[in-house]
């Protein structure tokens, strides 16, 4: 016999009813249900298949610790794979399917796997499937196991994020959270607490009895009512603590519209809080442990604690006659409240010799008690029909009693969890068989049944004593009995169930200490127990206290796995809230960029800068583009937004000896008004970035780095002045972003430039090649340097950012008469190594060193260190055969080469070592020919030599150049 | 032969205005700011002996009209307020600091807003992992922190009917992200 609902009963409303779709059936359920209870009110007892042997599973827990209960959610890009059903609060229309079970989860083919059981046993896949490869295997194995299905399409639902201060966190709006949550607010400060489950009250929820005077919801609703009133009080409820990590920061994943129908939801589905608490008081409760034994995942099997929330929560009855096996007291009350429900209890199974009080008043309400006792067998396959009753000492089958339902408590598991992720230590109770928390090297306490401390007042007085900042003392725990393992080598251990969700037994813990995977981390990859979803909160200890049994050392010594945030399962949407789409990565555009686009750029992302690409003409590809924006500057004149380039005002009367140290190259002697590229390196004598710096006074320097570094730069410089070089008397602004700047090049770029207007001597005699001048362009204020990365005469007009994109369109007016042509940074690229400049970062790898790359002589003729010039001593840097920078000249006929293809010996016709490789290459729209930049062994001492240029199975001839490819005496760029 | 100064007409700014029920997210295109370091040995008394007035005190700002001063960091402020007003700090700072100071005129280079409003604390925490509450952040207090993925200046400004106030200025690079998330949180779904 399966669930039905009671006539009375429960926190549901009765006169709200909620259609839902289970498995394609339409069912009926109420307002304050959960999926679980929903369906097993509907008789449903079978909810899914288990991982691996694809065994009828039904709900074991009602709460987040349910290992069966897992489920797909709604449809099409709604759709969400494995949600707890015992998390999922029914609305109008819901739908939901069981997962891993084809055709349905009543006849599932796979369920073959279980006749094989003996051959599959924990970790058969380590040791099987090694011929021909574990690969072959893979796809087919994967399909059979797996839980639910990710949804084909983008979510459609927001998420967003919530950083929160508060003075004092509570987690769990149970008794003693509560308790905890006033006393803190009376106390003053800031308190916020947190409750996963819709409604306040944690075991309130589904307690019987009474609690000062009153029932328990009447007692939740007081203290509610109580914490309302106080104005420094936040609650939220369908929150969940899922992590604690350092300086008192909490996880919360809050499901703002989950419980909603589909199509009423709106705004972000789920927030996720970031908390910095000032303490933390966890109040987050107990899961109850199942009893091994063989046949206890048969559907029917649940915990007691479950049963009793089913009945007292929601009004469903999980059978028609329960049998309750425990080893402790708690069982008792939800024997009495099943009973109390109509539920047949035919008996009470515990294994202690004496029941104590709750064993006399359940003789008082005329349920059997059989003490010394424990449940050996379930039988029954799709339901449970009945127990095998044994002893708990030898296991000898004493009776077998019919039921419908066993519910069973082997004893408690606080939730130490968020306690372990904050650094708390965790000590083992050998009277209650759990781990306790210890001391948290936060701020963070335990209470109530968090802390081991199971009666209502004790629980209650832990709350108000950790609300109050009091120590919290935990009163003398009365143990919980035994429990009976089966021995090692008994067959019947294969059949009972430790993790559920994993289809772990006691055999396979049996197998892994047999086979010396004796540690809890060995135990747990070796048989999986405690992963998936769940994380072993139904079957971490019971899986240790076997090992312990097996191995002869105790739970404490063997330990815990460690408990790692998330506590329960997190969306990845709630970790990514806003950084979706566009925000994933900001992108800035430069000053011109509304101007670019105007002029049919393609924009591409350099760095975090959206740049123009090139600019095609109508029915351009790229490559024609770019050979035409080239001649364009070659010939006539170009303009290009350099707006990124990195700019660092570096001012002090220590300044050029602060950049003499930084650079490679010398700064002191460089004048006011004068500019000098200059070569970076890292502390490891590494090329790090390169650039132009400008002398702009006597103290002041602007410093140019390369567009993706500037912040990069920046920071470093200012790391050095603090933390190396205090003495220096040096200040550091990146000012990047403050000017645009629009680089104006090509033969007739200072007649484009003095048409814009400027009150700057443009002449070649005032104004010179590698020069600084400020003054005004088009009437506003602007610094000019005469740099130039084309080889071409240029200008590179530096104006307040806000003017730059007026200054673009100015000088396009202005160069019409010369047939100015925008060009982008492939243009620019492929200029670049025409003239044989070097791209740091292209020509560069995290090896280069200045020598490489033609620094040598400079590096030798300054006197002075500077950062990184001891690692490029070290033996390394010093080899003969290091890769340096040269040209590459095609020999044959071809078209450019591949960048990145390597260098082989000449004549080399088959793959071989390598001496290199090409790091830039473009097909020359100056010179028309291939040309290439590479890294080769000893490359400059190779001048004329011919290699191999290899890629993708093929050679190419080549020579080993001068890598100044066009104009190398430099006579187009001095204009 | 082109207009001799066509660069003056400078790029008309967006004055973005955004209100939504309990919220108001405003623009400040016109708000001008510069930086001011030096390094001197002793920072505060310089900044009273050229400017007349104490120092904020570190994470608070001062209002001496027209201008407002926020500290940054020890021997760096920040000074913002009408650009003829900040120009004349500027060139009085520059001018008394010499070499020993570094006055950046990086108006062009941010972009500000004001966010005001019983729910701008909402939305300032969708993003900003700072504690916005009044014991931590009262009414002058100035800080730099993080806004999702950029950085970004904020302080408090003087409450604006009775509901708190908050000037917020980003690297004008990520002045249209910091504008798009703020737009998205302010649409409403999440106050």
């Amino acid at each position: 016999m399966s669930g039905r609902r009671l006539d009375r009963l429960g926190q549901v409303d009765r006169a709200r009813p909620i259609d839902f779709q289970w498995a394609g059936k339409k069912l009926t359920g109420y307002a304050g249900d959960t999926l679980a209870s929903a369906l097993m009110a509907n008789g449903v007892s079978i909810v899914g298949r288990s991982f691996k042997y694809h065994r009828p599973r039904g709900l074991i827990a009602a709460g987040l610790e349910e290992p069966n209960g897992i489920v797909q959610l709604e449809t099409g890009a709604s759709t969400i794979a494995n949600v707890k059903a015992t998390q999922v609060e029914l609305y109008d229309g819901l739908i939901a399917k069981p997962v891993n079970a084809k055709p349905s989860v009543d006849i599932d083919l796979m369920a073959v796997n279980g006749l094989f059981k003996r051959f599959i046993p924990a970790a058969f896949y380590y040791k099987t499937f090694m011929w021909p490869n574990w690969r072959l295997y893979e796809p087919s194995i994967r399909k059979a196991a797996g839980l639910g299905v990710a949804p084909e399409g983008a979510d459609p639902d927001g998420y967003e994020h919530r950083f929160a201060h508060t003075d004092i966190l509570i987690v769990g709006s149970g008794a003693a959270g509560l308790s905890a949550a006033l006393m803190a607010a009376q106390g003053g400060g800031r308190v916020l607490l947190v409750e996963a489950d819709p409604d306040l009250g944690g075991g309130l929820l589904s307690e019987a009895g009474r609690i000062e005077g009153v029932g328990p919801l009447a007692w939740r609703d007081a203290m509610v009512a109580k914490l309302a009133a106080l104005g420094n009080v936040t609650i939220l409820r369908r929150t969940m603590a899922f992590g604690f990590y350092d300086h008192g920061l909490v996880g919360l994943c809050e499901r703002v519209t989950d419980h909603l129908p589909v199509g009423q939801r709106q705004g972000p589905r789920q927030r996720l809080w970031k908390v910095r608490a000032g303490r933390v008081i966890l109040a987050t409760g107990a899961f109850e442990r199942p009893i091994p034994f063989v046949g206890n995942d048969v559907p029917g099997v649940m915990l007691a604690s479950a049963a009793q929330t089913y009945a007292l929560r929601f009004g469903v009855a999980p059978g028609q006659r329960v049998v309750v096996a425990t080893n402790n007291d708690t069982a008792y009350a939800a024997a009495f409240a099943l009973q109390d429900a109509g539920v047949e209890v035919a008996a009470i199974v515990d294994t202690r010799p004496d029941g104590g009080s709750v064993a006399r008043e359940a003789g008082e309400r005329g349920i059997v008690t059989i003490l010394n006792a424990t449940p050996i067998k379930a039988k029954g396959g799709r339901r449970v029909r009945g127990v095998e009753i044994g002893r708990v000492t030898d296991g000898v089958k004493l009776r077998k009693i019919d039921c419908d339902t066993i519910a069973m408590s082997n004893g408690w598991n606080p939730a130490v969890h968020l306690h372990s992720q904050s650094g708390g230590s965790l000590a083992f109770d050998p009277a209650l068989q759990a781990f306790l928390p210890g001391r948290s090297p936060q701020s963070a306490v335990s209470v109530g049944a968090a802390a081991g401390i199971f009666t209502m007042d004790a629980a209650i007085a832990s709350g108000r004593d950790a609300g109050l900042g009091r120590d919290v003392v935990a009163p003398s725990t009365k143990g919980v009995g035994p429990t009976r393992h089966f021995a090692d080598g008994d067959p019947r251990a294969a059949k009972a169930w430790v993790d559920f969700q994993n289809d772990v037994t006691a055999g396979d813990v049996q197998l892994a200490a047999r086979e010396n995977f004796r540690s809890v981390e060995h135990l747990k990859r070796y048989t999986t127990l405690g992963m998936a979803s769940d994380q072993g909160k139904t079957s971490n200890v019971t899986g240790i206290q076997i090992m312990s049994g097996l191995i002869g050392k105790s739970p404490q010594m063997i330990g815990t796995t460690k408990f790692r945030p998330p506590f329960d399962p997190v969306t990845i949407g709630g970790f990514a809230a806003r950084a979706v789409g566009d925000n994933l990565m900001p992108i800035a555009h430069t000053a011109a960029h509304e101007s670019a686009l105007k002029a049919g750029a393609v924009m591409e992302n350099y760095g975090g800068w959206s740049r123009a690409a090139y600019f095609p003409r109508l029915g351009e590809n790229e490559h024609a583009a770019v050979a035409r924006e080239v001649l364009a500057v070659r010939n006539g004149v170009g303009l290009f937004d350099a707006s990124p380039l990195g700019k660092i005002e570096v001012k002090g009367p220590d300044a050029a000896e602060f950049l003499h140290r930084v650079y490679v190259n010398g700064v002191r002697n460089l004048k006011v008004g004068h500019c000098r590229y200059g070569l970076m390196l890292s502390e490891h004598g590494i090329v790090f970035d390169d650039g132009v710096f400008a002398r702009i006074g006597a103290d002041h320097f602007l410093v140019g780095t390369t567009s993706g570094h500037a912040a990069a730069i920046a920071d470093i410089l200012v790391e050095w002045l603090q933390c190396e070089w205090v003495d220096l008397k040096v200040l550091v602004e990146n000012v990047t972003t403050g000017w645009a700047v629009i680089n104006v090049a090509g033969p007739r770029a200072r007649d484009v430039l003095a048409t814009v207007g400027t009150d700057i001597d443009l002449s070649r005699e005032a104004f010179g090649h590698m020069t600084y001048r400020e003054g005004r362009v088009g009437g506003v204020p602007a610094r000019v340097q005469r740099v130039s990365f084309s080889g071409e005469l240029s200008y590179e007009v530096a104006v307040p950012w806000h003017y730059g994109r007026a200054l673009w369109d100015a000088m396009m007016l202005a160069g019409t008469p010369h047939g100015i042509t925008p060009f982008g940074i492939e243009a620019l690229m492929a200029m670049r190594i025409e003239k044989g400049f070097l791209h740091v970062g292209s020509d560069t790898d995290g090896t280069t060193m200045p020598q490489d790359v033609g620094f040598g002589a400079v590096m030798a003729n300054k006197v002075d260190d500077f950062i990184g010039r001891r690692s490029t001593m070290r033996p390394d840097g010093l080899r003969v055969d290091r890769r340096q920078l040269i040209g590459l000249e095609v020999l044959d006929a071809g078209d450019a080469l591949a960048a990145g293809a390597h260098v082989l010996a000449d004549g080399a016709t088959v793959p071989g070592r390598t001496q290199g490789w090409v790091t830039s290459s473009v097909q020359s729209p100056t010179l028309g020919r291939p040309l290439a930049m590479a890294l080769v062994e000893r490359g400059t001492a190779r001048s004329g030599e011919t290699v191999q240029v290899w890629h993708l199975g093929k050679g190419r001839p080549a020579r080993i150049v001068d890598l100044r490819f066009y104009d190398p005496k430099g006579a187009k760029i001095d204009g | 032969m082109a207009e001799a100064a066509p660069l003056l007409a400078r790029a008309v700014l967006q004055d973005l205005l955004v209100e939504r029920p309990g919220v108001r997210l405003v623009g400040a295109p016109l708000l001008s700011m510069t930086k001011v370091q030096v390094i001197v040995d002793h920072p505060d008394a310089w900044f009273e002996e050229v400017l007349g007035i104490a120092p904020p005190a570190p994470l608070r700002e001062i209002e001496p009209y027209p201008v407002v001063c926020a500290w940054l960091a020890p021997g760096e402020w920040l000074v913002t307020g009408a650009e003829e007003d900040v120009a004349r700090v500027r060139d009085r700072c520059a001018a008394a600091a010499a070499t020993l100071g570094l006055v950046t005129d990086i108006t062009h280079g941010r972009a500000a807003f004001e966010l005001s409003g019983q729910a701008a604390r909402t939305i300032l925490a969708a993003h900003c992992p700072l504690d916005l509450g009044d014991a931590a952040m009262p009414v002058g207090a100035a800080m730099r922190s993080v806004f999702s993925d950029t950085g970004f200046f904020i302080s408090r400004r003087p409450d604006v009917q009775g509901q708190p106030c908050f000037r917020i200025i980003f690297d004008q690079s990520m002045a249209a992200y910091a504008e798009r998330l703020l737009c998205t949180t302010l649409s409403g779904a999440s106050l």
